[in-house]
């Protein structure tokens, strides 16, 4: 920043990148029981989804 | 998105899905909890992933991860209002500004500046330069997500970066032409 303002071009974008609020390599992976879990449920629903779709209309 | 179907051998869904979640659901989580609470974050990335999987033939191959937030921004998007999410980007904003042990003060609160100042612009602006400072996306990608032209992008994002600049002065009470490129 100048004086505190940033400048018009790319160093106001680059103090913004600096205040990024949340880093996601701190969030939990994928392959945590959390993010693991809901995926299975995605697929689960997926299935049914899926079944209930081939049994098709009465 | 006018890109070509991914290339998947028939029956391969379920593994595809699989690496597509593995791959995008902790940047998809981030993206989401950066305009969201936590609560509501999660839901967001789980919505996506049932969308993808039920557009599976639509998503991008190359390009998975753009397309993935767009239709987080669209799932976000109808599930509150335009005056909603306005409230809940500032107080998950708010929420997230615990300084962490190895900030300095200064560069916390410079920090916290930026984000303020970023809170008083529309939500077009703070999106586009969101994408570009915090998600990291090129101009192309960043198309990508808004569904508009790299051209279009960077007119955007110079306009919106003008604007930023202007909000951070006023909250610094300071001159806005102070700061311009020479």
């Amino acid at each position: 920043m100048i004086g505190g303002i940033p400048r018009l071009g790319e160093e106001v974008l680059d103090e913004l990148r600096q205040a990024n609020p949340v880093d996601a390599d701190a969030l939990p992976s994928s392959r945590s029981p959390e993010p693991a879990a809901r995926l299975e449920q995605i697929l689960e629903s997926i299935d049914g989804a899926t079944q209930s779709g081939r049994a098709g209309p009465t | 998105m006018s890109d070509d179907p991914p290339d998947r051998p028939p029956g391969a869904d379920r593994e595809w899905f699989r690496y597509l979640f593995h791959e995008n659901y902790r940047p998809l989580l981030a993206y989401a909890r950066r305009r969201v609470e936590a609560v509501t974050a999660d839901d967001v990335v789980a919505e996506t992933f049932l969308v993808a999987w039920r557009r599976r033939d639509a998503v991008p191959s190359g390009h998975e991860r753009p397309w993935l937030y767009g239709i987080a921004r669209n799932v976000m998007r109808n599930s509150t209002r335009s005056a909603r999410r306005q409230q809940a980007f500032e107080q998950t904003l708010r929420g997230l500004r615990q300084p962490k042990p190895s900030d300095s003060e200064a560069v916390d609160e410079q920090a916290e500046v930026m984000r303020s100042a970023l809170c008083e612009l529309s939500e077009d602006d703070r999106e586009i330069l969101m994408l570009v400072t915090w998600e990291e996306l090129s101009y192309a990608d960043v198309g990508r997500v808004l569904d508009i032209s790299v051209n279009a992008v960077a007119i955007r994002v110079h306009r919106a970066r003008k604007r930023l600049a202007g909000q951070v002065a006023k909250y610094l009470g300071k001159d806005p032409s102070e700061g311009h490129e020479s």
